[in-house]
Parts: C-alpha cells; structure tokens; sequence
C-alpha cells in the first residue's frame, strides 16, 4: 500500500508539471492584441530577421531573404487595412514542402504560401487552392501584363490560382578572362558562345589546349541540373519529355537521344567534371578553373559581387534548332481553409505584385510582368539586360502531377550514363517506362 | 509472495510508461497498418479500401522497393559488425588507459545533428576540395570521387556513419565492463591465463548481455538508415544507395502514397521485429525474464 | 616515473585524428563565407573571425530557441528516466503475468520507422490542437522504448541476493527499487541521459512540422531556419558555426556526466 501511494503521487507530480509544460506552447490567434488582422505566411528563401529587423527600405537588400523580409515588414508597416503577416516555419529548403504538406494534412495550412510553378499542379488538381478566377481586377492586378509563360505557371487546368513573383532559368556565367586567353572572342575581345554541339566541342578542345581550364561546369550529381539541361536541349529541338496531355513520356526519343549523348561525350572528353557536385562546380568557376558555369539567376549577383575575374553572363546559347532554356517559377498561392481571409490576403499579394521590380532588381530572377521586365529601371539593374531575352525563350517543366517524382527518376536515369556506366539506350528506356508507370497514377 | 500483490506491482510500475507508449507508439502503428491497406493521399487525405494490393505491387512490380532493400541489407551488413567491433575496441582502450579526455573526444562526433556531420564528411570526401582528395594528391594519385562512383558511395556513408554514431556503442560498453566482477580476473591471472585467454573468457562472457543489447540496437539503427544516405548522395548514385527508409520517405512525401508508403513501412517493421527476435533467442537461451 | 605505453600513445593518436573533422568544422566556422566559398580545404585559419557566430546570435530569437530546447530536453530526459527505468524494474525483477507478452511488445516500439508514423502522430496532435506547445515535443519522445530496453538489459546483471536482502528486511518493492537497485544502475542511468538528451537535442523533423511558430522552434530548426538557398556552397562558414554553437552544450553535458559512466565500487564488492 506504501508502494502505491508513492507511485500516486509521483504520477500526480508528473501529471502537473506536463499541463504547466502543456499550457506553455504558443498561442493561436487570427486576431492580434490590437484588432489587426494576423495572416499567416510559409515561405523559403531563408530567415534574415537579425539584417532585416525594422526594415522598410528594399533597397537595402542584398539577398533573396531580405528582399521578401524587407518587402514584408513594409506591407506591414504601411498598408492601410491592419493586416499584419507572419511568418510560420523555418524551414531550410529541402524541407519546406514537407513542412508544407503535413500542414494540409492536418487541415491548417497557413493563409499564404509560396511555391514552385511545377508544384502547383499537386496542389490545384487536389482542390487545395483557392481559385483566383475574377478577383485580380479588384486588386489591381493584370493577369495580361504577366509574360506568357508566367500566365502558364500560375494556372491549372485553365483556372488561375496564384500571382507570379518571378520566372528563374538557368544561365550560362562565364570567365571572361579564360575567354580572352583562350582567343574564343569576337573583333571587341567579347566572348563567342556556341552556336551549335560541334562549335561547343570545337570552343572546348581549345580552351582545354590554351587554358587547361574546364570549358563548362556544372552539377552533375547533387541537384536535377542534369535533368534541367537535358529540358533545355530537348526543348531546343522542339521537342518535349513528356506529351502535351500530360499522359505519355515521350523520353526515348532521337532528341533525347542526342541531348543525352552531347552531355555524356563532354563529361567523356573532359571538357566536364562529371563528380562535380554544386559547391564543387561553383568552387571551381569563381577560383577561376572553369570558363563557364551552368547556373541560374539566382546567383548573378552573388558571381557579380565576388569574381575575381571579369564575369559576364548570358542566355543559354541555342545548340539546336530554336533558343529554349529550362525555367520554372515562384509564385503566390491562398490555400483553402477554414475562416479564410482572402480579402487580407489578396491585399498582400497585390502588394507583392507591386513590387516585382524590387524581387527582380535584388535578386536576379526574371521579372512575369512585361511592363516591368521592359522597363529601363530594370534593365539598368546591372547585369540583368544582358539576360533579358532569357524570359521569351523559357521553357517552363510540363505541367502534370508528380512532377517531382518524375524528375527524380530522369535525374537517377541519365546520371547513370555518365556515373555508372550504363548504356544511353537502356537509360532512355527505363526512363520512359518508369516515367509511364507515374504518369499512370 | 502473492500473485496478486506481484501482478499488481509489475502494472504499476510499467504504467507510467505503458500509457504514454499506447497512446504514441503503438496507436499510431496501428493507424499505419490501417492506412496500409488503403490507397491514401497525403494532401488531400482520400482513402480508398485497397485490401493487400499495396503489397502485392511492393513485392511483385517494384524494382525499386527491392533495390532499396538490398542496399539496406548491404549497409546492414556491412556496418553493423564494424561498429560494434570498433565500439568494443574504444572501450577497451579507453577503460584500460583511464582516459576521460580521450573517452570524451571519441565521443564527440555523437553530439552533431545528422546535417553536420554528413555535411563535414560530404566536404572530406569531395574530389576536389576535400582533405581526403589533399591526402591522395601529397602521394600523386588520383583522388577517388567517393560520392559519384558506385562502388564507393557505400562505403563512404559507412565511414561516416561509424564516426558519427561509435560513441554509442562505446559507451554501452564502458558501462557494461563495469559490471564485470574484478576478481574474475584476478582469478583467471592466477589461473596463468594470458591476455587473450582472459579477454576471451572473462571480458566476453561478462559482457554477454551488453553485447546483445548493443547488436540489437545497432541492427535497428543501421535498418533505419536515413539521414546521411539522403543527405550525402540523396540515394545516389544513379540510385545505388537509395535505403528503405529513404525510399518510405519519397512514396509518402514526394509522390504522396501515404497508404503504399505505410505498407513498405510494415514491411521494414517486420523485418526489424524477425531479426531482433532472432537475436534474442540466441543470446537469452539459457535465461529467461 | 611510470612509462607511458604504446597503447597510450596509440590511444591518444587515435583521439586526435577522431576529432580532425570537427576541428576543420571550427576552423571553417571561424572563416568568412565569401573566403570559404573559393577554397574549403584548410587545416589553418586564414583571417578568423567571430562574424559567422555573431551572426547567430543576433538572430533575435536565438536565446528563446536555446530555452526550448533546454525545456524540451530536459522534461524529456527526466521522464525517460524515471519511467522507462520504473518499467525496466518491472520487468527486470517482477514475475507479472503477460510479461513474456508485453516485453517484446515494448521492444516492437524500437523498430518502429519514425518517418512512417509520423503523419498518424501528426494528425492526432493537430485534432487535439496541441501542435505549437511543449508537449507535442515531448511526449512522443517519451514513447521511445530505448530506455526500456537498455536499463532492462543492465537491471538483469544486478545480482538478485542484494535486492533479496532489503526484501528480507521488509522493505517494499517501491523502496527495493529507489533506495538499492537505482543507484546500481548508475552507469546504465548516466548512458541512457546521455542519449535521451543528445537525440531529443538533435531531433529535427518532428519539431519541424509540429512547432511551426518562431517562438515555439527549438536550437536545431531554429538554426535551420537561418540558411538561405544552397548555404552549403554560399555560407558554409556560418553553417558551421550554427553546428558548433549547437553542439557546444551538448558536449558540455557529457563532460559533466561522463564519471558517473565509471562506478566507483564494483557491484558484487562488500558483498558475499
């Protein structure tokens, strides 16, 4: 009996320290202290509030972070219908959509959320977002100012569902100096790019010869930039990986089949790292050991800032028969939930919509609007004119469901080429069934 | 002594503990095992009854649920007898000589998060810019690209995982020589028994149940593989190192087949239970609870 | 003077070479990004500097951060302590009918796959509206058996003639187990603290999905959620840091704990 007592209390002692510890969570409120309307918001991009904190001026950015930090903390400071954004999670990148998708799961996903254009189908076809179908005039926004392949990336099956922040693609980020040496210039000492897969290997057997250096760098085995480029050549011969009804791959095809072997013969003839990872490819380029880099927007301004060399950057070069680039996109969504506040939110995305030009200018990513992408304040942005065509030739990732397992099974497919051995062939093929058995789901 | 008190006494002290692992532990296995019988989508939670046919695709059309396997049982393989091995040895070492600075720095790597330390080692193996790669350079070779090349991803995920979790096992170990009576070795020395003799026939014996304690756990661990695999090569390369959970966590996160992703976890589950009971049987023979 | 052994030497050698990752991790940690962005491969600091710490630090909410993770952890460790060890008694020393039942089915909890269950785990705290609060953080790490297990296993070597003493001297179960057999699993006790606190620590994609709000992250999703895109290749000198400064305490626990590891008297000493 002595025993049980003391068991007793024990578990009573217990039991109150875990409601003190249970009643010290944070609290959920919609409505702040002071009458404000709370939304809350999911988003990448990192978390800066030590550089941030109390900013409202934009143009103190330096990164991705600021800029959306900065932007934020200014529609909370100025706008005139007491709504204040919060900001939810901290998720490091590669675990946002997870974060994101067990908040769906469990019924309370935030007020606004960001996401990638190839993302949107999952989420539109399950009819987890509010449709933004007629309510942009009421806002202020035009969906006609947006680039086409903006309107592209923010609807699903002909329904508009979100407000594009911007379009980011790959570039090519080039060591002028390695350009110069190796005499691949014009009359103006400007670099030459290719304009074809024998004029690559012709540019890359020289500057090997004169410089010693990489010709071209580029991941080929941390992230999908494999995958990304073989889109663009593939792109490039006007053709596609995936039919235009969303229900075939369309991967063992000669296009595919010539895309895939320029890549694996310049990784064969070491004109390419083929172990690079994306720190490594990037190491090499700003140390000065590779001419070009595969990378994309969103690095101009840090490659501006910090070459050594004297850096330029263009569009992706056309190979094949017309210009095409990989692309995909940011843009804004409202998730359907419960006491849903899509006046507030709405607010905040014109808001955003707004400031696409301050996005554009402090990271490098491409601007949807064509007003803004045209302007010459943009254009002025150094280097972003030099890149400006990049937003009409993008070629964004085709819009199914499952885009993520597709792309993952491209990536395991064709690395195997170059990282195991295995036959172009039987690479394409795998790809391609394995492709049908998810586009059959 | 009465049944009954004795009943009374064993409940009550389990209880506690039996409550919290009802309701967290076993409930949601349950829930799994039920989801596992449905197609369930992860975002908009539909469900539909679809009986054993979650299995049947697994075990009969899924090339890559059996590639993950054998990657697991490969890396089980591997591992486990190493980590155990190198764990026995720290603690020998460290129990002999008294060391606690060097327990301590043996131990160290166990306090990382999983995304540091396979960040550290990631950045150890790059061919390029990794102190292994300056290593190979100072004796002008080649500098093995451990990540890309299949035949070493493997082992380069088993390198870090040993440096990152030996600790453990270490530890287990210290605490469990302690229990070994002295005078057994003294014993045994005034026997003549020689050094091995006595590791073989005192320390061994003595550690029986730490032994199995450390093998069993370090089983379990080294089937649940995650973290580095994913982090280090994302199953790479060209899916050579792709392990079960990995392979759990795409089904139901990235192509949200909560239900298909529950039943490859069941099958994970009963694996681990087989190979635990197995181990328990060997090693608790002559003993019973 | 006593001489020093080879075995010593070795042993010594070993430790140094065992912690040269971690020390490459400090030196890259007290390097400044842009620097490390061109060359990684450094064994000597080359213009240290404290910014990447500072820089964690000034991240507002770093110090609320530190003390969930202290809250978290340690109401964690302490209830795996006590629980887990009363149920290791129980098992370990009290013929109770089922047990060969429930042992084993208590073991079955360790090889549970966390990834898999967590979405049942996750849509019972979200209908409970208990996500964002301390015990959404702890108890489900409470349920972790490892405890069970591991002070199982150690309990079965403390030779029952002493427990059987008290016993014969009237003492109670209860009293058997605080006052003899605890403090004999001493090392046992200290391993399984270690443990509970170190994984409950570093514990991420748990306290990810379930503590969404700023003020409710722990060190290590709080750190996290610092980096920017591709930190590895554009701020690996402040990621390290954010490892170093998460590991430090860490570390500073196992020193103050790691004697009791060591039992000062054998067991089976005084005794018979």
């Amino acid at each position: 009996m002595y025993d049980i007592k003391r068991l007793l209390t024990l578990v009573l002692v217990g039991a109150v320290a875990l409601a003190t510890v249970w009643a010290g969570g944070a609290q959920e409120s919609a409505k702040g202290s002071d009458g404000k309307t709370v939304l809350t918001l999911a988003r990448f991009f990192g978390d800066c509030d030590e550089t941030t904190a109390g900013v409202t001026d934009v143009s103190q950015a330096t990164t991705e972070c600021e800029v959306i930090q900065i932007l934020t903390n200014k529609f909370n400071a100025e706008n005139e219908y007491g709504i204040t954004i919060q900001r939810l999670g901290g998720a490091e990148w590669g675990t946002y959509y997870d974060a994101l998708n067990t908040s769906f799961a469990g019924g309370d996903p935030p007020d606004i959320a960001v996401m990638h254009g190839s993302n949107l189908p999952d989420y539109a076809s399950r009819g987890l977002l509010q449709s933004l179908d007629g309510l942009y005039d009421d806002y202020g926004i035009d969906p006609d100012d947006w680039t086409g392949p903006a309107q592209d990336a923010v609807s699903y099956d002909g329904k508009y569902y979100g407000v594009a922040f911007d379009l980011h693609a790959n570039l090519l980020h080039i060591n002028v100096d390695l350009f110069q040496e190796a005499g691949l210039v014009d009359a103006e000492g400007r670099p030459v790019m290719p304009s074809s897969p024998e004029e690559f290997f012709k540019q890359a057997a020289i500057m090997k010869a004169k410089t010693g250096a990489w010709y071209f760098a580029m991941d080929a085995s941390q992230f999908p930039v494999s995958v990304r480029l073989l889109l663009s050549l593939v792109a490039q011969q006007n053709s596609d990986l995936v039919s235009s009804d969303g229900t075939r791959a369309t991967i063992d095809t000669p296009q595919a089949r010539k895309a895939l072997e320029f890549m694996v013969r310049m990784f064969d003839e070491g004109y390419a790292n083929r172990n690079f990872n994306y720190t490594a490819s990037q190491n090499a380029f700003l140390s000065g050991d590779a001419a070009i880099l595969l990378n994309g927007t969103w690095a101009v301004d840090q490659y501006n800032r910090e070459a050594k060399f004297q850096y330029q950057v263009v569009d992706f070069p056309t190979l094949y028969n017309q210009p095409a680039v990989w692309a995909n996109s940011h843009l804004w969504v409202l998730p359907k939930k419960q006491n849903t506040r899509q006046e507030a939110a709405m607010h905040f995305l014109a808001f955003l919509n707004d400031h696409v030009y301050d996005w554009a200018a402090g990271t490098g990513h491409i601007a949807p609007r064509k007003s803004v992408l045209d302007s010459k304040r943009l254009r002025d942005v150094a280097p972003r004119a030099n890149y400006a065509h990049t937003a009409e030739i993008a070629s964004m990732v085709p819009a199914i469901q499952n885009w993520q397992a597709v792309e993952d099974i491209l990536k395991e497919e064709i690395e195997a080429t170059w990282l195991t051995g295995v036959s172009i062939d039987k690479a394409l093929s795998n790809a391609d069934s394995r492709v049908n058995g998810v586009l059959k789901r | 002594m009465v049944r009954r008190n004795e009943n009374l006494a064993g409940y009550g002290f389990l209880s506690a503990f039996l409550v919290v692992y009802l309701v967290f532990t076993v409930f949601p296995v349950v829930q799994a095992g039920f989801m596992s019988l449905h197609s369930w989508d992860l975002l908009s939670l539909d469900r539909r009854f679809v009986g054993l046919s979650n299995y049947v695709e697994m075990l009969g059309n899924d090339a890559a649920f059996w590639s993950s396997l054998g990657n697991t049982f490969q890396f089980v393989l591997i591992s486990s007898p190493l980590i155990i091995v190198v764990g026995l040895l720290f603690a020998l070492g460290v129990s002999k000589t008294g060391a606690t600075v060097v327990r301590t720095m043996l131990f160290s790597p166990y306090v990382l998060s999983v995304a540091v330390a396979t960040l550290v080692w990631g950045f150890l193996f790059n061919p390029d810019q990794g102190l292994f790669s300056a290593v190979f350079r100072v004796f002008r070779m080649t500098p093995w690209s451990w990540l890309t090349n299949p035949d070493l991803a493997m082992y380069a995920i088993v390198i870090t995982t040993l440096w990152w979790t030996v600790g453990f096992n270490m530890v287990l170990f210290i605490a469990g020589l302690q229990d070994i009576d002295p005078h057994l070795y003294e014993a045994a020395m005034i026997d003549g028994a020689g050094r091995l003799n006595r590791f073989l026939h005192v320390t061994i014996p003595g550690l029986r149940r730490t032994l199995t304690l450390v093998t069993i756990l370090q089983v379990i661990a080294s089937f649940q593989i995650f973290g580095q695999v994913y982090i280090m090569t994302r199953g790479g390369p060209a899916g050579t190192t792709r392990v079960l959970i990995q392979y759990i966590y795409e089904t139901g996160f990235r192509d949200f087949r909560l239900g298909y992703a529950s039943a490859v976890s069941v099958v994970l589950f009963i694996l681990m239970f087989a190979a635990s009971l197995i181990q328990l049987r060997i090693s608790n023979r002559e003993e019973s609870i | 003077m006593k001489r020093i052994s080879i075995g010593k030497v070795l042993l010594v050698l070993l430790a140094l070479l065992w912690i040269l990752p971690l020390y490459w991790m400090t030196i890259l940690a007290l390097t400044p990004n842009n620097l490390v962005q061109e060359n990684s491969v450094r064994l000597i600091p080359v213009a240290a500097t404290f910014k990447n710490f500072v820089g964690v630090f000034q991240a507002g909410l770093t110090g609320r951060w530190f003390f969930n993770s202290l809250i978290v952890t340690g109401f964690t460790t302490v209830l795996v302590l006590l629980t887990q060890s009363m149920a290791a008694y129980s098992i370990a020393r009290i013929p109770f009918r089922g047990k060969r039942i429930v042992y084993p089915l208590i073991l079955a909890g360790l090889m549970v796959p966390k990834e898999a269950m967590f979405i049942p785990l996750f849509l019972m705290f979200a209908q409970a509206h208990a996500h964002n609060t301390y015990a959404a953080l702890i108890l489900p790490r409470v349920a972790i058996p490892l405890g069970v297990f591991l002070i199982t296993q150690f309990m079965l070597a403390i030779p029952k003639e002493v427990e059987e003493a008290t016993q014969l001297d009237g003492a109670s179960r209860w009293t058997a187990f605080w006052k003899v057999v605890l403090p004999m699993s001493g090392p046992a006790l200290t391993a399984l603290a270690v443990f509970t606190f170190i994984l409950t620590w570093n514990d991420y994609l748990w306290p990810l999905v379930s503590a969404t709000k700023k003020e409710m992250f722990t060190i290590t999703t709080g750190l996290a959620s610092l980096q920017g895109n591709f930190a590895q290749a554009t701020e690996l000198g402040s990621l390290m840091a954010r490892g170093v400064i998460a590991a430090l305490p860490l570390i500073v626990l196992f020193l103050l704990f790691q004697k009791n590891l060591v039992r000062g008297i054998s067991m089976t000493s005084g005794g018979k």
